[in-house]
């Protein structure tokens, strides 16, 4: 047998640099974050901060989701601190780049409570990423939420430690669903991206019609990275569907209004989940998206559902230039319910404990976020009052329609 | 029969692409002895050089297709001379290897500059559809089909008319024996590289209008205009573009008779079964069996 | 000849320092190896050494494959993924003891092999690696789209933690040592097979097919079973990963994680296992340290690949070669052994570090 020293040093060496490397963004949110136009960097929290760690693709092809998530915690972190932190204490966001990967995602999670000794954690984005981190926060006993991942599973499989800001898929199709059969379609198709995110609400979509004695008429998969959906598409035309709900993601969203227009299907109504929000939709689809109703749980553009909601648009714009998208919303409104759990477990039992952080998570109710209305319910999931239904419009805005 | 028919030109247009991906591996494939997994990612190189050069740049269609070309056989020449000229007489497997590490490259550089998102690409010869005796075309799909297969055909006219053309097949028959007969092996090998690197490029410049520009689309296409060339057959020029619509029209038949949640595994299969029954693929020739 | 280099070791000859770096150096390893944990590692790092260990058996299992025989899976991700899913299907759905589920991940593995190798083991060896490719494919599709026996893209939850007579391997720790057992299994098989008849049976195939074929050696014989030896490690590889992660799903197993498999080779040098084990352990930790370079990481890998490829054929397994041959005496700077060495390898196109 070989016997290599060399092995051994450059293993030694390599965990030596895992161990000490910490090159994690440690963020308390009151400078370096970009652009502060605000000016508060003056934080008014001063006693020993509490970490928080974040996690989500920051790299690769979803990282414009990660960088989303990022954005709409740290807005948060910075107004909490500015107000005095948690009695007095700041905020600290230790993130993580997991690359969308569920072997990723453990590891970093481990990191975060093991090197860097959070208390509470918040990601992913992919459903199957977040499930695999929360065998982890489960196990340790550490509050979970989930900011982005609207997978039915999530809050389902009697997890303890997880709090989901996002609205399940559940609620999202229950909406969309309910939308169709109120506006009057007989023939509802289906066209869903085959992954955790469309296969999920697939499951969602085929159990709601099923309660309401309905079929679907035609129930079409496509792989979300392909090009051509004519031939799903020639399905649904020859099952005479009037409606389609396509269960994706913004860019294979673009592909199906597209391809149905080319083949001369522009009287379909195109519905769809709170994935086909993205400016990118109008970009590549054009006037052939115009007319696409999906749900969504946030609308910078539509008047602000309580006083709350409208503070962060008017501070998000004024902190990024930009303006506020549904996962921005989504993440903000999470650290915010995360703030909730440490303050009531600081003020109820004067110490942070996982179990007091997740009995004051799960004991708000009637809470105003920019989200809505939310009150969290026994298996971790903000329930909010109403799912929005939005119309895009000529121009790539967006109405309200119900 | 009008449906059937609909699926028919459907899977031409789509398979015509797949067949002029195709014809790069195959190019690749005779001369260099390697498949070129990074052939894929060539046509998203295509792709968004068109999108410099026309959208970015803001040269009118005529300029923008050449110099996007041009850019191709660029970039296809520095990746023969940085990653296939140091390993021509390496093994197989490490060929085969550095080709996949050229590809991880180029889709992440990519993915870089442009980011993860698609961008639109305008058509180039209209995208409204029309209606022909029922039958739904669009006319970018037909003049993707007729420039693909005009393509191919030229091509095989350049190699087997040309002598240009015949020094770079020789090449590919028998490099030694090639430059015995006092042909320029490098020169020719490196031609051949280029040429299939613009090929490719080009073939992702036909399908920017349609599937939009994304630096994952190598992939995507990659994998299908590979399994294109092995289904019409490795060693055959004319094969790929029968591989290639061959493939598309399977996959179109496949999604609609059958299911399209298998219409992935349908294709694979189709291929895995064609390379065990007769490897040298539909149009080859018997290939000489090493052991 | 051999009077020379003999003449040659007992003119210099190793010195003790040099000796006892030979009896001791696998030692020393197992050793520290073994005080790992104790080393104030904490789960996060216990977690990558267990990923590491991991992936060091499959690119062990890749390397019986590719590197002595020379064949190309480029689907090899595929025989974890059915190793992975066979254990957790069994342990979860029909309630299986975990034991079972390890054997069967493997055997059902291996089983897989034999089914794609007996038509396609005659295949040219660019064929061969095609046919893996659509195999790995399809295999990925089946795992995503048989919902009611894989759960299709929710992936399989609460796949159960290792116990054995009661004793719960779920801690990192614990974990880790179960790995390191697993691992050392693979080393010590693997090890035996190429240094027995069959081992350099495929040797000489990898070198050379149509000659061992002239000498009587089976090749499709010895070409399945280094296959379905391969696919067995995999599938075992897959096991321990599903028990570790106690949750699967289809992306893990995509096609395109294939090729990180085979970065890990080209990396650890084809055929080499001390660089097997190395490459699958620097591939894992690397995108740890280099995680703050972002999208940039990615590009260098594959810059990185194409390097290694070209200016270091035998990767780390060359270079832990010629140093441990430098620490043990067997190899002298500045003779002209070292010449003659360089010589060799140079013509025979095996670039295996010889055991």
């Amino acid at each position: 047998m070989k016997k290599f020293l060399a092995m051994l040093m450059t293993v030694a060496m390599l965990f030596a640099l895992v161990a000490c490397g910490n090159n994690t963004t440690t963020n308390n949110g009151t400078g370096n974050n970009g652009n502060t136009g605000t000016g508060d960097d003056t934080s008014t929290a001063t006693g020993e901060p509490i970490k928080v760690g974040l996690f989500g693709p920051m790299s690769g092809t979803n990282a414009a989701v990660g960088i989303s998530q990022e954005e709409g915690v740290m807005l948060a972190v910075k107004e909490i601190n500015a107000a005095g932190g948690i009695n007095g204490r700041p905020i600290e966001i230790i993130s993580e780049d997991d690359e969308n990967d569920a072997t990723t995602a453990v590891s970093v999670v481990n990191k975060l409570i093991n090197s860097d000794e959070v208390v509470a954690l918040i990601g992913s984005v992919n459903s199957s990423v977040t499930l695999a981190a929360m065998e982890v926060t489960q196990d340790v006993g550490i509050p979970h939420l989930t900011a982005i991942s609207s997978g039915a599973s999530i809050t389902t499989s009697g997890y303890d430690y997880i709090v989901r800001g996002q609205a399940s898929d559940l609620l999202q199709a229950e909406a969309v669903v309910n939308y169709a059969i109120d506006a009057g379609y007989e023939k509802i198709g289906l066209m869903y991206q085959n992954d955790d995110y469309g296969g999920g609400a697939r499951d969602v979509i085929l159990e709601i019609m099923a309660d309401k004695g309905l079929e679907l008429a035609a129930d079409e998969a496509f792989e979300a990275t392909a090009a051509d959906v004519t031939p799903q598409l020639q399905n649904v035309k020859a099952a005479g569907c009037d409606c389609l709900i396509m269960w994706c993601m913004y860019q294979p969203g673009a592909t199906i209004a597209n391809q149905a227009a080319q083949l001369g299907m522009g009287d379909l109504q195109l519905l769809g989940g709170g994935g086909l929000t993205n400016a990118q939709l109008y970009e590549l689809g054009g006037e052939n998206v115009v007319g696409v109703v999906n749900s969504q749980t946030f609308l910078a553009g539509a008047d602000a559902v309580n006083d709350f909601s409208a503070a962060f648009i008017e501070n998000f714009e004024a902190e990024y230039g930009d303006t506020a998208d549904s996962n921005n919303a989504m993440s903000y409104d999470t650290m915010y319910i995360l703030a909730e759990g440490l303050q009531y477990c600081l003020d109820t039992y004067g110490e942070l404990t996982s179990d007091g952080i997740m009995e004051g998570m799960k004991s708000i109710k009637d809470m105003d976020l920019a989200t809505g209305t939310i009150t969290v319910d026994e298996n971790g999931d903000a329930v909010r009052d109403s799912i929005l239904m939005v119309r895009l419009v000529e121009g790539g805005g967006y109405e309200l329609v119900q | 029969m009008i449906f059937f028919l609909q699926q028919l030109v459907q899977g031409l247009a789509l398979g015509s692409i797949y067949g002029l991906i195709a014809i790069g591996y195959v190019l690749i494939y005779n001369t260099w002895g390697v498949l070129n997994f990074a052939q894929g990612d060539m046509v998203m190189v295509g792709a968004f050089t068109v999108l410099v050069t026309y959208s970015m740049w803001g040269l009118p269609m005529y300029l923008a297709i050449p110099l996007a070309i041009v850019l191709c056989l660029v970039i296809g020449y520095i990746i023969e001379l940085t990653a296939f000229r140091p390993l021509l007489n390496a093994e197989n497997q490490r060929r085969l290897i550095a080709t996949i590490g050229v590809g991880i490259f180029l889709r992440n550089l990519a993915q870089i500059i442009f980011g993860a998102d698609a961008y639109p690409f305008p058509s180039i010869f209209g995208n409204k559809s029309m209606n022909i005796g029922g039958l739904v075309v669009v006319p970018q799909d037909i003049w993707n089909t007729v420039v693909g297969i005009l393509l191919v055909v030229l091509l095989m006219i350049f190699l087997k008319r040309t002598r240009m053309g015949k020094a770079m097949r020789a090449t590919a028959q028998d490099r030694e024996a090639a430059r015995l007969m006092g042909v320029n092996v490098r020169n020719c090998m490196s031609l051949t590289f280029v040429l299939a690197s613009a090929i490719g490029g080009f073939a992702g410049m036909l399908l920017a209008p349609k599937y939009f520009v994304v630096a994952t689309h190598g992939l995507t296409f990659g994998n299908k205009g590979f399994a294109a060339a092995l289904l019409g057959g490795i060693a055959s020029n004319a094969g790929s573009m029968v591989g290639g619509i061959i493939l598309g029209i399977l996959e179109s038949l496949a999604a609609v008779y059958g299911s399209s949640l298998w219409q992935t595994a349908i294709a694979f299969l189709i291929l895995f079964l064609v390379l065990v029954v007769k490897p040298s693929g539909i149009m080859g020739k018997k290939d000489v069996r090493k052991v | 000849m051999k009077k020379n280099q003999s003449n040659l070791t007992a003119a210099v000859g190793p010195n003790l320092a040099q000796r006892v770096y030979s009896v001791s150096r696998v030692w020393v390893i197992l050793v520290l190896a073994l005080v790992f944990p104790f080393l104030g590692a904490n789960n996060y790092l216990l977690h990558m050494a267990n990923v590491s260990m991991m992936f060091a058996i499959l690119t062990i299992s890749l390397n019986v494959l590719s590197g002595f025989t020379g064949l190309m899976s480029v689907g090899h991700i595929a025989f974890f993924g059915i190793g992975a899913y066979t254990t957790a299907i069994l342990t979860t759905t029909y309630g299986m003891p975990i034991w079972l589920g390890f054997i069967a991940a493997g055997v059902v593995s291996a089983l897989f092999s034999l089914l794609l190798g007996l038509p396609t083991m005659r295949l040219k060896g660019m064929y061969f690696s095609v046919a893996t490719l659509a195999f790995g494919e399809i295999i990925y599709q089946i795992i995503k789209n048989w919902e009611s026996v894989t759960k299709g893209t929710k992936g399989i939850t609460k796949i159960p933690e290792i116990t054995i007579f009661g004793f719960s391997f779920k801690s990192y720790d614990r974990f880790y040592y179960l790995m390191l057992l697993g691992l050392i299994l693979v080393i010590v098989l693997t090890y035996n097979l190429k240094n027995s008849r069959s081992g350099r049976a495929m040797l000489a195939i990898r070198a050379n097919d149509i000659a061992a074929e002239a000498m009587g050696v089976n090749v499709v014989t010895y070409k399945l079973v280094a296959f379905m030896v391969s696919a067995f490690f995999a599938g075992i590889a897959g096991a321990f990963y599903a028990h570790e992660m106690r949750y699967i799903s289809p992306e893990t197993f995509a096609s395109v994680e294939s090729s990180t498999l085979l970065a890990m080779m080209v990396v650890g040098g084809i055929g080499s296992i001390p660089g097997a084990i190395l490459g699958g352990t620097v591939l894992t930790i690397l995108p740890e340290v280099l995680r703050f370079i972002g999208d940039f990481r990615l590009v260098l890998y594959g810059a990185a690949v194409v390097a290694i490829i070209i200016f270091a054929p035998k990767g780390i397994g060359g270079l832990i070669d010629y140093l441990d041959e430098l620490f043990s005496g067997k190899r002298h700077l500045h003779t002209k052994q070292l010449a003659k060495e360089a010589e060799s390898n140079q013509d025979g196109s095996g670039e295996e570090g010889q055991a």
